[in-house]
Formats: structure tokens, sequence, C-alpha cells
């Protein structure tokens, strides 16, 4: 099975002052197409900075990350904002939707930046709105929406260009039981399509155990990884 | 990303968050509506100087008077060397070599004009003036002192420019009885051309008339030419001894026989009646000249040869003998004189001619007696200048280069053939700003020319201005630049989870420069819009202030300069320059667009990692 993310050797330091930091130490896995992964750790981990480096948002001091068989290493922004753009999509925890643009218009932008005629990125945000269950709330700002609708509009920009992964940033992290429910559910659904893989960072046990696949970080090193069920 | 995508997001974002936009609109709003202000209201001063102000000054100051340089007085020089004073005056040949210079329009002499005994008596109610002083002025340089027409037309009034100095009148004053003595000033105190000191002998006396600009602008009167002097009504004598002049009324019986004395004398070659009667001409007043120094009235030149001619046609049609002895010319009449050049009266250098003759002879004789006794043997002498010489209007006596009588010279259109000199001349300027060249150039040329105009207020109030309009320009500059990047940063500086999210989602480097480039701009373009409408508007309002202030200037400086100044109109500061609109719209855009790149390449440089941080 071809593997949508590979992770090779991956470590990342940083200077904190004149202390140096290793926040990933040498962290090594792969992911097949259209499975799904949760990373579980406690805070400060380097569960976010393993996200971070994967999904091309930072510079890694070591390794490789390849993508759809694609090293990012040396990639430069431009091919690496395209990337992110086509390829992947993102989910962060609170707030991370434009405050200034209507729900419609958030699933809209990363259409934009692809360059999607306007009448096809607008049918498109319409049915992915639709599919959060948030056509109701299309012409609403970010202010005039809750929490959880605030994450539903995030989980449906994220998957506006149709990316190959999704990642994921502790996107229940600020929610409450229900809304985190559905979230999580989303996002089972959408790792159950073909050919979309997600990743997932928590440091909720119970919501990392509904992942066919759990990676457990502990100081920058993989603790664990354990395969729950095969897809 | 599409230009039209960034810019339908920045519209949204002004759409939601119109508060921060506004830290850059309004100032730009307020930068643009004080640069419209200034720059219009600094453009309409100028504008309303140099079309009111400036052009009353640019009148007087395209005008340059020159006068040559005058002689030291020499007695000696007087009665022998009559042509030393045409060699120092202007002539024609002095005008042509004027007119070549550069920059300047016109000149013309302003030449004397060679008659005397011109008097109004209809100008004043029972006072009789007496124009001493007329030249003669082309219509050109006639219209820096009027804007009437000033060209002769036969049958209608002549228009004349009179000088308010001539408006006094003279009486004799006999309140202390028929005899009066004066008491001269010390010996050796006395010179020539003391004015003071002859006054003291004489008990003529002046007194200035009153008169009104307004009423006498347009009016019209009459003044005569020529007819004969009045006779002296008494006599004056001096001891020597005492220096005291005695000054006696004749009376009535000895006045009349000098009258009748003179009648007979005249009668046995003229016609008494004809040659006794001056000319009159109807003129209307054009222009009143208010000026302390001169006591010149100006005829426009057609007009002179005319009234010259006039008088000389009246002299030779009223010859009883076509012949008048030449020894008698010179002697026991005076006229004009002609010496194959000019054509001299008795004023001025004419003076002299006039005075020869006889009564030289007299004068030397007498001196020649004093200086032969001794010392405190002197006599009272007499000299009784009213008998000697009868001055008749029009006649020309022609002499030649020695200044000996050849005969009369019956020839009317001798004055408007002649050669005239003048001991100044005119100069138009072509522009003000002529001046300086021209004045070097007549230096240059031998006429000296000290120039006393003072432009310093002008001057002065012109460098304000440019000053007010280069500080403005200056600061506008720094502060568009100030305040776009100030703003910009400051608004980066709060965007940097907005900056994170775009890149996470695939927004390149390039797209966020151009975003921010583009948001400032678009901030800019509607401070402008926005600025373009307060400044027409506080334009329109502030010209009435600005208006106001303007004629106080006027009123406190210019006017105190300068007696006309012309009215601006008030609608002159509302005028707009768009000239310097369109200079600082430039400079904005410019401006903004380079300085919004500081800012906006930061913002490119923010980390996507910025959209996942955790507050």
């Amino acid at each position: 099975m071809q593997n949508i993310l590979e992770v090779k050797n991956l470590t990342k330091r940083y200077k904190d002052g004149d202390i140096e930091v290793t926040a990933l130490n040498n962290v090594s896995f792969s992911l097949s197409v259209g499975s799904d992964l949760a990373i579980l750790g406690p805070s400060g981990s380097g569960k976010t900075t393993l996200l971070q480096l994967a999904g091309g948002l930072d510079a890694m001091t070591e390794g490789d990350v390849i993508i759809k068989g694609q090293s990012i290493k040396d990639m430069n922004d431009r091919e690496i904002s395209d990337f992110r753009n086509r390829a992947m999509g993102f989910i962060f925890q609170m707030i991370n939707l434009q405050p200034f643009l209507t729900a419609k218009e958030n699933v809209l932008v990363p259409m934009l930046i692809l360059g999607v005629p306007k009448e096809e990125a607008s049918e498109r945000a319409d049915q992915l709105l639709t599919r959060v269950d948030m056509s109701h709330r299309a012409n609403h700002l970010p202010s005039q929406l809750s929490g959880g609708e605030q994450q539903r509009i995030a989980v449906a920009r994220s998957l506006a260009n149709d990316p190959q992964i999704i990642f994921a940033d502790e996107p229940t992290g600020k929610l409450d039981k229900k809304n985190s429910e559905m979230i999580v559910e989303m996002l089972e659904n959408i790792s159950r399509e073909k050919d979309m893989s997600v990743v997932m960072i928590t440091h909720d046990e119970n919501i990392a155990k509904r992942f066919s696949r759990v990676i457990k970080i502990e100081n920058g090193v993989v603790k664990k990884d354990v395969n729950f069920k095969i897809k | 990303m599409k230009l039209t995508n960034i810019f339908s997001l920045n519209l949204k974002k002004l759409k939601t968050r119109p508060g921060k936009a506004m830290f850059l609109i309004i100032p730009v709003t307020i930068l643009i509506t004080l640069s419209i202000l200034i720059s219009s209201q600094v453009e309409n001063i100028r504008a309303a100087l140099s079309g009111t102000v400036f052009d009353t000054i640019a009148d007087q100051y395209t005008l340059l008077t020159v006068k040559t340089e005058e002689e030291d007085f020499n007695p000696s020089s007087m009665f022998n060397n009559q042509s030393s004073f045409e060699q120092n005056k202007f002539s024609s040949t002095d005008i042509e070599t004027v007119k070549s210079i550069d920059g300047v329009k016109n000149a013309s002499l302003q030449s004397t004009l060679p008659l005397q005994n011109i008097k109004s008596s209809d100008l004043f109610t029972d006072k009789t003036i007496s124009l001493s002083n007329i030249s003669t002025l082309d219509s050109d340089s006639a219209s820096l002192y009027t804007t009437d027409n000033f060209t002769y037309t036969e049958g209608e009034p002549i228009p004349i420019i009179l000088s308010a100095n001539s408006f006094s009148y003279t009486y004799e004053d006999w309140s202390a009885g028929d005899t009066v003595t004066i008491e001269m000033g010390t010996p050796g105190a006395r010179t020539e051309g003391e004015e003071p000191q002859r006054n003291r002998m004489t008990i003529e006396k002046a007194e200035a008339i009153e008169y009104s600009k307004d009423d006498l602008i347009g009016k019209t009167f009459t003044l005569s030419f020529g007819g004969l002097e009045d006779i002296q009504d008494y006599t004056t004598s001096m001891d020597r001894e005492t220096r005291v002049t005695t000054i006696t009324k004749l009376s009535d019986d000895d006045y009349n026989t000098k009258i009748d004395e003179r009648e007979e004398a005249i009668s046995e070659y003229w016609d008494y009646e004809k040659i006794s009667t001056p000319s009159t001409y109807t003129f209307v007043v054009v222009g009143i000249l208010e000026d302390e120094s001169s006591a010149i009235s100006y005829i426009p030149t057609d007009f002179s040869n005319k009234v010259v001619s006039d008088l000389i046609s009246n002299e030779m049609n009223a010859r009883v003998d076509e012949e008048i002895p030449t020894d008698v010319l010179n002697t026991d009449f005076l006229g004009l004189t002609y010496d194959g050049d000019e054509l001299s009266s008795g004023s001025t250098s004419g003076m002299m001619s006039q005075i020869g003759g006889r009564l030289q002879g007299q004068m030397q004789g007498q001196m020649q007696e004093q200086m032969g006794r001794p010392s405190g043997e002197q006599e009272e002498i007499e000299i009784d200048l009213s008998f000697s010489a009868i001055t008749i209007p029009g006649l020309v006596i022609d002499i030649d280069e020695d200044n000996n009588v050849v005969g009369t010279l019956d020839d009317p259109d001798v004055y408007s053939t002649a050669n005239k000199y003048a001991d100044s001349m005119s100069i138009i300027l072509t522009s003000i700003t002529e001046r300086t060249e021209v004045i070097k150039a007549l230096n240059k040329a031998g006429y000296a020319y000290q120039d006393l105009g003072d432009l310093d207020v002008f001057e002065n109030l012109e460098s304000t201005l440019e000053t007010v309009s280069n500080i403005f320009l200056v600061s506008f500059i720094v502060l568009v630049a100030a305040i776009v990047v100030l703003t910009m940063g400051k608004l980066i500086s709060e965007s940097t989870k907005e900056i994170g999210i775009f890149r996470a989602i695939g927004m390149r480097k390039e797209d966020i420069l151009t975003m921010f480039v583009s948001q400032s701009l678009l901030y800019v373009i509607i401070g402008y819009v926005a600025g373009v409408a307060f400044g027409i508007l506080l334009n329109f309002v502030s010209s009435t202030i600005v208006y106001t202030w303007f004629n106080s200037f006027v009123d406190d400086t210019i006017s105190q300069t300068f007696n006309v100044v012309s009215a601006v109109d008030s609608s002159i500061f509302r005028d707009i320059n768009w000239f310097s609109v369109l200079t600082y719209s430039i400079l904005l855009f410019i401006i903004s667009l380079i300085v919004s790149i500081i800012p906006s390449l930061s913002a490119s440089k923010i980390s996507p990692v910025e959209a996942i941080k955790n507050e």
C-alpha cells in the first residue's frame, strides 16, 4: 500500500535563549493512503512540533518529510504553499477562522487561492457547509458562531480543495463534550473516505482510541506506535 | 492568488473592521484636505498679488524716469555757453539708443512745452491757477497715469493729467501798507537759487487750493495759452549797506502809464488786440498726479504741436509790418528762440536767451560801475526787470550758433519739426521682470539710474508663501510616510494570526505582500477621496477668511506704499490649484506604495506557525 506520509528521522531543535531545546528527536513513521492517525501526548511532548513539520509549516532541523512521494524539505515557499493549499487540510485550535469573513467565505478562501472559478467554488462551499451541517449559518461571521460551529466551518475549509491529508491540531481542545464528539465523528467519517488520511493531535486518550493507529510521543520521542484496527 | 480575490478580501476586511482602517484613512484625509487648502490658497494669494497688487506696482515699476545729471549752477556759463545745457539734455538720439535696449517697450522725452503764461480761471471757482510746467506725453506713457484715452482729437476736450502741486494761486500781500521793507539775511549767506531768501524779498504769497480728486477727474475746463504777461505793479529796491529791501506799490497812474507804454511799443509792430488775446482750449481732466516731488502736468504730444503752431500763427497774423528790425528782437521784444535745432522758451535754459541782450548789458554795466568804486560808497541800485523787454506770445526769433539774432522765423510748424530736448525721459518696460536687466543696461549705456524701487513687502510675502509651501510639502511627505508605516505596522502586528492562517491554507509570501500593500493603498484611496471632497469644501468655506486677511494685509502694507491699489475679487480665493492637487495626489500614492512595502514585507515573513500558536 502506498504511503501518503513518510516521516524520516525527524528532528527539531531550537534555541530558547542560550539553551538548545530538542523539541523532536529522530521521529520516524509512515502513514498509508486513506488511513487515520492520532498523535497522543501531554503538552510540551513535541506533538504540535511534529504536526508543524509534517505540514510544512515550519522548517525541520534534520530528517525529512515526504508527502505523496514528494520531499518537502527542499521546497521553496511557493511550492510548499501551493502544496499545502492543494494536498493538505489544516484544522487548528480556536480561533483559526478569519474573523472578517463569513462562514462561507472562510470555506471559499483555499479555493480562491487555488484559483477555482467563483461559481464552482461557491457551489462547492455550499456542499461542504451542508456536509458539516452549517449551511444555515453560511453568511454569519465567526463571532456570531459558537465554538463548535466555528470548528465545523474549519473542517469544511480543510476539505475545500479535496486534500489527501488532513492535519488537525487538538481540534476539540476548547470544545464541550457534545461538540467534541461531533468534530471527532466528522473526522472519522472523513478518514473513511477513499484516499483521505487524517492526522490528529490530541492529549485525550479516549479520543485517540477511536483512531485506527495511535502514536504516543513523550519528550520528543516516539514512545508507542499502536495499530488498533485495520481499515 | 488573483489580484481581484486579494482585493475582495481587503474589502471584506474593511467592511467588518472599519475602525482599524480609520487610523490610516483619517490622517490621509486630513493631509489631503490641508494640501488642497494650503496649496490652493498659497496660489490664490499669489494670483491675488499678481492680479491686483502686482498690477498696481507693475504699472509703476514698469516705468523708469531717467533724469539728466544736474550741473552745478555756474553763473558764467549762464551767459556765455548756452549750448552746455543742451549737451546734458536728452534728445531723440538718446531715445533711439534707449529703445534699442532689450526689455524696453517704449521711451519718450518728457519735453517741456516752451510756453509760459498758461492759466485757468475755471478749474477752481474764483481762483486762477497757472500751470508753470507742462510736459508732453505720448499715449503709451500716459497709460501709467490714467486709464482714459490720452490722444488729441480735434473738436473734443483735450485730455490733461494735472499735477496737484500746481493747484495754488499767488497774490500780493499789501496788508502792511503800500511800502514794505524786508531785511535780508546775513551777508554772504545769499547764494543763487536759495528759495527762502528770494521769497522774503517779495510780497507775493501763494496758497494751496484744496481739491477733491474724485470731483476733478472728468471735469472739463479751459486753459489759456499766450496773452501778455501781467505787469508788475510794484518796484523793488535794495540798500546794499543795510541790506534792506524796500517794495513799493505803484500808484494807479504809474501802473496805467506802464501798460500804455507797453501797448504803444507793441502797436508799432503788432495789432495789440490780437497779440494780447490768449488762445483758449477746452480740456478734460483724466488724471491727477499726487507726487510730492513733481509739479509737471501732462498734455498729449499732438496737442503740444498744435498749440505752439496756433500761437505762432496768431503772432504772424497780428503783425502790422512783416519785417521787425533785428536789433529790437531779443532786446525790446522777447519770444521763443530757434537756433536751427531747438525751439526754446523763457523757462529753464531758454531763460538765458531771454534775459540776454539789453538786460545783460545793463547788469554788466552796473557791476563794472560798482567795482570801480571804493567800498562804502555803494549806492542803492534798482533793477527794474519789468520794463526792459516785452514777451510777445508766438514770436519766434531766429538765432545763429553764436546766439546772434538773425530775424523772425515765420514757420508755424517749427516746433513739430524742431529737435526736442528734455531733462528726463520716460522708459516703459515690456515687463516688471525686465526691470533689473534694463537698469543695468541703462547704466552701462551711460544713463545713470539708481534703482530705488522697493519691492520688499512683496518679496517678503512671496518668500513667506514659498516657505509655507515648502514646509508643508516636506511635512506632507514625512507625515504620509510615517503614517503609512506606523498604521500598517500596527495593523500587521495585530494580524499575525490572520496571516498565519492564510499561509497555512496556502497563501504565498507574495500574496501576503500584495494583500497588505493593496490594503494600505485601499485605505489611502478612501482617505484621499474624502480628503479631496473635504479640501474642496474647506477651500470654499475658508475663501472669505483668506479674502478678509488679504485685504487687511493690503491695507496694512501695500496701501501705505502705493496710492493706487487695484481691488481684488473674493472669488479668486475659491480657486483650487489643481496642479498642486495632482502633485500631492501623485506624491501620496507613490509614497504610500513605496512605504507600505516595508511593513508588508515583514508581514509576508510571518510564519504560518503563528496560526497554530495557542493563546
